[in-house]
Protein backbone atom coordinates (compact mmCIF):
# COMPACT_ATOMS: atom_id res chain seq x y z
CA UNK A 1 0.00 0.00 0.00
CA UNK A 2 1.24 3.45 -0.83
CA UNK A 3 1.37 5.20 2.52
CA UNK A 4 1.94 8.94 2.49
CA UNK A 5 5.00 10.11 4.36
CA UNK A 6 4.08 11.73 7.67
CA UNK A 7 7.37 12.33 9.51
CA UNK A 8 7.32 11.82 13.26
CA UNK A 9 10.14 14.32 13.78
CA UNK A 10 8.39 17.25 12.06
CA UNK A 11 6.91 20.10 14.06
CA UNK A 12 3.24 19.84 14.93
CA UNK A 13 1.09 21.62 12.36
CA UNK A 14 -2.50 22.79 12.08
CA UNK A 15 -3.63 19.39 10.79
CA UNK A 16 -2.29 17.79 13.99
CA UNK A 17 -4.10 20.43 16.05
CA UNK A 18 -7.37 19.76 14.28
CA UNK A 19 -6.92 16.00 14.60
CA UNK A 20 -6.19 16.18 18.34
CA UNK A 21 -9.22 18.41 18.88
CA UNK A 22 -11.34 15.86 17.05
CA UNK A 23 -9.90 13.00 19.13
CA UNK A 24 -10.72 14.88 22.34
CA UNK A 25 -14.29 15.45 21.17
CA UNK A 26 -14.59 11.79 20.21
CA UNK A 27 -13.53 10.56 23.65
CA UNK A 28 -15.78 13.12 25.33
CA UNK A 29 -18.71 11.78 23.31
CA UNK A 30 -17.97 8.07 23.68
CA UNK A 31 -16.60 7.91 27.19
CA UNK A 32 -17.58 11.11 28.98
CA UNK A 33 -16.38 11.98 32.45
CA UNK A 34 -19.19 10.95 34.85
CA UNK A 35 -21.21 14.05 35.60
CA UNK A 36 -20.90 13.90 39.38
CA UNK A 37 -17.28 12.76 39.59
CA UNK A 38 -15.66 16.14 40.27
CA UNK A 39 -18.38 17.22 42.73
CA UNK A 40 -18.14 13.94 44.64
CA UNK A 41 -14.39 14.30 44.87
CA UNK A 42 -14.73 17.88 46.17
CA UNK A 43 -17.06 16.61 48.86
CA UNK A 44 -14.83 13.69 49.86
CA UNK A 45 -11.79 15.97 50.09
CA UNK A 46 -13.66 18.54 52.17
CA UNK A 47 -14.87 15.87 54.60
CA UNK A 48 -11.38 14.48 55.01
CA UNK A 49 -9.70 17.85 55.32
CA UNK A 50 -12.13 19.31 57.85
CA UNK A 51 -12.65 16.04 59.70
CA UNK A 52 -16.31 16.82 59.20
CA UNK A 53 -19.54 14.84 59.13
CA UNK A 54 -21.61 14.66 55.98
CA UNK A 55 -25.23 15.67 56.42
CA UNK A 56 -28.05 13.71 54.86
CA UNK A 57 -30.28 15.83 52.68
CA UNK A 58 -33.96 16.05 51.85
CA UNK A 59 -35.88 18.52 49.72
CA UNK A 60 -39.56 19.39 49.99
CA UNK A 61 -41.43 21.70 47.67
CA UNK A 62 -44.36 23.67 49.00
CA UNK A 63 -46.56 26.16 47.24
CA UNK A 64 -47.51 29.25 49.23
CA UNK A 65 -51.23 29.94 49.10
CA UNK A 66 -53.57 29.85 46.16
CA UNK A 67 -51.67 32.46 44.16
CA UNK A 68 -48.64 30.24 44.12
CA UNK A 69 -46.55 30.66 40.99
CA UNK A 70 -43.06 29.57 40.14
CA UNK A 71 -41.62 32.70 41.73
CA UNK A 72 -43.56 32.21 44.95
CA UNK A 73 -42.83 28.56 45.41
CA UNK A 74 -40.83 27.92 48.58
CA UNK A 75 -38.45 25.01 48.74
CA UNK A 76 -37.34 23.59 52.08
CA UNK A 77 -34.01 21.89 52.38
CA UNK A 78 -33.48 19.70 55.42
CA UNK A 79 -30.04 18.48 56.46
CA UNK A 80 -29.36 16.12 59.32
CA UNK A 81 -26.70 14.00 60.94
CA UNK A 82 -27.38 12.27 64.27
CA UNK A 83 -29.09 14.73 66.64
CA UNK A 84 -28.06 17.72 64.56
CA UNK A 85 -30.30 19.21 61.93
CA UNK A 86 -30.67 22.30 59.82
CA UNK A 87 -33.64 23.59 57.83
CA UNK A 88 -33.20 26.10 55.01
CA UNK A 89 -36.13 27.73 53.25
CA UNK A 90 -35.41 28.93 49.73
CA UNK A 91 -37.59 31.85 48.62
CA UNK A 92 -37.21 32.98 45.02
CA UNK A 93 -36.68 36.73 44.59
CA UNK A 94 -36.64 36.70 40.79
CA UNK A 95 -35.29 34.53 38.01
CA UNK A 96 -31.71 34.93 39.18
CA UNK A 97 -31.67 35.31 42.96
CA UNK A 98 -33.15 33.58 45.99
CA UNK A 99 -33.29 34.36 49.70
CA UNK A 100 -32.24 31.71 52.22
CA UNK A 101 -33.64 31.54 55.76
CA UNK A 102 -32.31 28.88 58.03
CA UNK A 103 -32.66 27.30 61.45
CA UNK A 104 -29.99 25.14 62.98
CA UNK A 105 -29.96 23.07 66.17
CA UNK A 106 -27.35 23.69 68.87
CA UNK A 107 -26.57 26.38 71.40
CA UNK A 108 -26.83 29.32 69.03
CA UNK A 109 -23.13 29.90 68.34
CA UNK A 110 -23.04 28.25 64.94
CA UNK A 111 -21.14 29.73 62.02
CA UNK A 112 -22.72 28.97 58.66
CA UNK A 113 -20.53 29.17 55.60
CA UNK A 114 -22.34 29.27 52.28
CA UNK A 115 -20.15 28.03 49.45
CA UNK A 116 -21.17 29.10 46.00
CA UNK A 117 -19.36 28.12 42.86
CA UNK A 118 -16.81 30.92 42.86
CA UNK A 119 -17.07 32.45 46.34
CA UNK A 120 -18.27 31.90 49.84
CA UNK A 121 -20.02 33.98 52.49
CA UNK A 122 -20.59 33.53 56.19
CA UNK A 123 -23.53 34.06 58.53
CA UNK A 124 -23.72 33.61 62.29
CA UNK A 125 -26.79 32.01 63.80
CA UNK A 126 -27.82 33.75 67.04
CA UNK A 127 -30.77 31.81 68.49
CA UNK A 128 -30.14 29.25 65.79
CA UNK A 129 -31.50 31.49 63.03
CA UNK A 130 -29.58 32.78 60.04
CA UNK A 131 -30.23 34.17 56.60
CA UNK A 132 -28.55 35.00 53.31
CA UNK A 133 -30.54 37.82 51.73
CA UNK A 134 -29.52 37.46 48.09
CA UNK A 135 -27.97 34.32 46.66
CA UNK A 136 -27.55 33.52 43.00
CA UNK A 137 -29.40 30.40 41.87
CA UNK A 138 -27.21 27.38 41.32
CA UNK A 139 -25.32 24.76 43.28
CA UNK A 140 -24.41 25.66 46.84
CA UNK A 141 -22.99 23.86 49.82
CA UNK A 142 -23.09 24.63 53.55
CA UNK A 143 -20.31 24.19 56.06
CA UNK A 144 -21.49 24.53 59.65
CA UNK A 145 -19.07 24.85 62.54
CA UNK A 146 -19.51 25.46 66.25
CA UNK A 147 -23.14 24.46 66.48
CA UNK A 148 -22.34 22.81 69.82
CA UNK A 149 -19.21 22.84 72.00
CA UNK A 150 -16.78 20.22 70.75
CA UNK A 151 -19.03 19.23 67.85
CA UNK A 152 -17.42 18.24 64.57
CA UNK A 153 -18.04 20.47 61.56
CA UNK A 154 -20.89 19.40 59.32
CA UNK A 155 -20.72 19.70 55.57
CA UNK A 156 -23.67 19.26 53.23
CA UNK A 157 -23.77 17.89 49.71
CA UNK A 158 -24.02 20.42 46.89
CA UNK A 159 -27.67 21.33 46.49
CA UNK A 160 -29.50 23.35 43.87
CA UNK A 161 -31.17 26.53 45.10
CA UNK B 1 6.83 48.50 34.75
CA UNK B 2 6.67 44.82 35.35
CA UNK B 3 7.69 42.44 32.62
CA UNK B 4 4.87 41.43 30.33
CA UNK B 5 3.58 37.95 30.93
CA UNK B 6 4.68 36.00 27.89
CA UNK B 7 3.92 32.41 28.83
CA UNK B 8 0.63 31.24 27.32
CA UNK B 9 -2.34 30.33 29.47
CA UNK B 10 -2.67 26.56 29.37
CA UNK B 11 -4.13 23.79 31.49
CA UNK B 12 -0.75 23.50 33.25
CA UNK B 13 -0.61 27.21 34.14
CA UNK B 14 -4.26 27.41 35.14
CA UNK B 15 -3.89 24.34 37.35
CA UNK B 16 -0.74 25.90 38.83
CA UNK B 17 -2.61 29.08 39.72
CA UNK B 18 -5.53 27.24 41.28
CA UNK B 19 -3.15 25.05 43.26
CA UNK B 20 -1.13 28.02 44.50
CA UNK B 21 -4.34 29.74 45.63
CA UNK B 22 -5.42 26.62 47.51
CA UNK B 23 -2.02 26.00 49.09
CA UNK B 24 -1.27 29.58 50.09
CA UNK B 25 -4.69 30.48 51.53
CA UNK B 26 -6.15 28.04 54.05
CA UNK B 27 -9.65 29.42 53.35
CA UNK B 28 -9.62 28.51 49.66
CA UNK B 29 -11.22 25.14 48.90
CA UNK B 30 -9.52 22.90 46.38
CA UNK B 31 -12.76 22.66 44.37
CA UNK B 32 -11.71 24.88 41.45
CA UNK B 33 -8.61 22.79 40.83
CA UNK B 34 -10.64 19.57 41.11
CA UNK B 35 -13.19 20.73 38.53
CA UNK B 36 -10.47 21.91 36.17
CA UNK B 37 -8.25 18.83 36.22
CA UNK B 38 -10.53 15.86 36.98
CA UNK B 39 -11.55 15.40 33.31
CA UNK B 40 -7.98 14.85 32.05
CA UNK B 41 -7.27 12.53 35.00
CA UNK B 42 -10.34 10.51 34.06
CA UNK B 43 -9.07 10.10 30.52
CA UNK B 44 -5.68 9.09 31.90
CA UNK B 45 -7.18 6.42 34.19
CA UNK B 46 -9.51 5.05 31.51
CA UNK B 47 -6.63 4.95 29.05
CA UNK B 48 -4.87 2.54 31.39
CA UNK B 49 -7.63 0.00 30.87
CA UNK B 50 -9.73 0.47 33.99
CA UNK B 51 -13.50 0.11 34.11
CA UNK B 52 -15.51 3.24 34.97
CA UNK B 53 -15.91 2.58 38.69
CA UNK B 54 -12.22 1.79 39.20
CA UNK B 55 -11.18 4.80 37.12
CA UNK B 56 -13.30 7.05 39.34
CA UNK B 57 -11.72 5.54 42.47
CA UNK B 58 -8.23 5.96 41.09
CA UNK B 59 -8.83 9.62 40.24
CA UNK B 60 -10.18 10.21 43.75
CA UNK B 61 -7.13 8.49 45.26
CA UNK B 62 -4.82 10.79 43.29
CA UNK B 63 -6.63 13.81 44.78
CA UNK B 64 -6.40 12.41 48.31
CA UNK B 65 -2.66 11.97 47.85
CA UNK B 66 -2.34 15.55 46.61
CA UNK B 67 -4.10 16.93 49.67
CA UNK B 68 -1.85 14.86 51.95
CA UNK B 69 1.32 15.89 50.17
CA UNK B 70 0.56 19.39 48.89
CA UNK B 71 3.54 20.77 50.84
CA UNK B 72 6.00 18.61 48.93
CA UNK B 73 5.19 20.21 45.56
CA UNK B 74 7.47 23.25 45.43
CA UNK B 75 6.53 24.48 41.95
CA UNK B 76 2.76 24.95 41.54
CA UNK B 77 3.14 24.51 37.76
CA UNK B 78 4.17 20.92 38.44
CA UNK B 79 0.81 20.01 39.96
CA UNK B 80 -0.85 18.74 36.78
CA UNK B 81 2.11 16.51 35.96
CA UNK B 82 2.17 15.28 39.56
CA UNK B 83 -1.53 14.39 39.44
CA UNK B 84 -1.24 12.70 36.05
CA UNK B 85 1.71 10.54 37.03
CA UNK B 86 0.05 9.65 40.34
CA UNK B 87 -3.15 8.69 38.49
CA UNK B 88 -1.24 6.66 35.94
CA UNK B 89 0.80 4.85 38.57
CA UNK B 90 -2.26 4.12 40.70
CA UNK B 91 -4.25 2.95 37.65
CA UNK B 92 -1.40 0.66 36.69
CA UNK B 93 -1.27 -0.74 40.22
CA UNK B 94 -5.01 -1.46 40.25
CA UNK B 95 -4.99 -2.96 36.75
CA UNK B 96 -2.02 -5.19 37.60
CA UNK B 97 -3.76 -6.36 40.76
CA UNK B 98 -6.76 -7.33 38.67
CA UNK B 99 -4.68 -9.27 36.20
CA UNK B 100 -2.95 -11.14 39.02
CA UNK B 101 -6.29 -11.94 40.53
CA UNK B 102 -7.21 -13.57 37.25
CA UNK B 103 -9.52 -10.81 36.07
CA UNK B 104 -9.57 -9.81 32.45
CA UNK B 105 -8.59 -6.32 31.41
CA UNK B 106 -9.67 -6.55 27.85
CA UNK B 107 -8.81 -4.20 25.08
CA UNK B 108 -12.36 -2.95 24.83
CA UNK B 109 -12.06 -1.31 28.25
CA UNK B 110 -9.00 0.71 27.28
CA UNK B 111 -10.77 1.80 24.12
CA UNK B 112 -14.40 1.51 25.10
CA UNK B 113 -16.77 0.32 22.45
CA UNK B 114 -19.41 2.95 21.91
CA UNK B 115 -22.90 1.80 22.75
CA UNK B 116 -25.36 1.95 19.86
CA UNK B 117 -26.86 5.21 21.10
CA UNK B 118 -23.61 7.15 21.24
CA UNK B 119 -22.34 5.53 18.07
CA UNK B 120 -25.46 6.67 16.29
CA UNK B 121 -24.63 10.22 17.35
CA UNK B 122 -21.29 10.06 15.52
CA UNK B 123 -21.02 11.03 11.90
CA UNK B 124 -19.34 8.73 9.43
CA UNK B 125 -16.01 10.56 9.56
CA UNK B 126 -15.88 10.29 13.35
CA UNK B 127 -16.63 6.58 13.14
CA UNK B 128 -13.80 6.25 10.65
CA UNK B 129 -11.43 8.19 12.91
CA UNK B 130 -12.48 5.98 15.82
CA UNK B 131 -11.66 2.82 13.90
CA UNK B 132 -8.17 4.13 13.11
CA UNK B 133 -7.61 5.24 16.71
CA UNK B 134 -8.58 1.75 17.87
CA UNK B 135 -6.03 0.24 15.52
CA UNK B 136 -3.18 2.02 17.35
CA UNK B 137 -1.28 0.38 20.19
CA UNK B 138 -2.76 0.70 23.67
CA UNK B 139 0.13 2.96 24.71
CA UNK B 140 -0.41 5.30 21.77
CA UNK B 141 -4.15 5.48 22.45
CA UNK B 142 -3.53 6.27 26.12
CA UNK B 143 -1.08 9.03 25.17
CA UNK B 144 -3.26 10.60 22.47
CA UNK B 145 -6.29 10.52 24.71
CA UNK B 146 -4.58 12.57 27.44
CA UNK B 147 -2.63 14.91 25.15
CA UNK B 148 -5.77 15.68 23.15
CA UNK B 149 -7.26 17.13 26.36
CA UNK B 150 -4.25 19.38 27.01
CA UNK B 151 -2.87 22.51 25.32
CA UNK B 152 -0.04 22.46 22.78
CA UNK B 153 2.64 24.24 24.88
CA UNK B 154 2.18 21.52 27.53
CA UNK B 155 2.46 18.49 25.23
CA UNK B 156 6.18 17.80 25.68
CA UNK B 157 6.04 18.11 29.45
CA UNK B 158 2.96 15.88 29.75
CA UNK B 159 4.25 13.25 27.27
CA UNK B 160 7.32 12.93 29.45
CA UNK B 161 5.16 12.66 32.56
CA UNK B 162 3.24 9.84 30.89
CA UNK B 163 6.47 7.96 30.28
CA UNK B 164 6.30 7.96 26.47
CA UNK B 165 9.81 8.76 25.19
CA UNK B 166 9.16 7.04 21.86
CA UNK B 167 5.62 8.00 20.93
CA UNK B 168 6.00 11.35 22.68
CA UNK B 169 4.13 14.35 21.25
CA UNK B 170 5.50 17.93 21.24
CA UNK B 171 7.25 19.91 20.00
CA UNK B 172 7.41 17.33 17.21
CA UNK B 173 4.55 15.18 16.05
CA UNK B 174 5.85 11.97 17.54
CA UNK B 175 5.31 8.43 16.34
CA UNK B 176 1.78 7.87 17.62
CA UNK B 177 0.29 10.89 15.90
CA UNK B 178 2.39 10.31 12.75
CA UNK B 179 1.10 6.76 12.54
CA UNK B 180 -2.51 7.86 12.90
CA UNK B 181 -2.12 10.60 10.28
CA UNK B 182 -0.50 8.22 7.82
CA UNK B 183 -3.31 5.71 8.29
CA UNK B 184 -5.96 8.37 7.78
CA UNK B 185 -4.21 9.84 4.74
CA UNK B 186 -4.07 6.39 3.17
CA UNK B 187 -7.78 5.82 3.75
CA UNK B 188 -9.77 7.05 0.71
CA UNK B 189 -12.88 7.42 2.88
CA UNK B 190 -11.17 10.03 5.09
CA UNK B 191 -12.12 13.47 3.79
CA UNK B 192 -9.88 15.72 5.87
CA UNK B 193 -6.77 14.34 4.23
CA UNK B 194 -3.57 16.31 4.69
Amino acid sequence: MNRPDVPADAELDHVDDALLARIAALYDALDPVPEQLAENICLTLALAELDADLAAFERTESGVGVRSSDYQRVTSLTFSVGEWSMLVNVTPLDGTFVRLDGWVTGDGQARIELRERARSSVASAPDGRFSFARVERGLVQFLVTGSAPGARPVITPHVEV
Amino acid sequence: MTEPLTSPVTLVTRAGQAFAAYRDDPGTPIDELVRLVTPILWHCARGQGLDEASAGDVVQTAWMRLVERADTISDPQAVLGWLLSTTRREAWRVATGRRRAGGEIDDAMAAPVPDPASQASLDEQDRLLWSHVRALSERCRALLRVIAHADRPDYARLSETLGMPVGSIGPTRGRCLAKLRAALAADPRWESRA
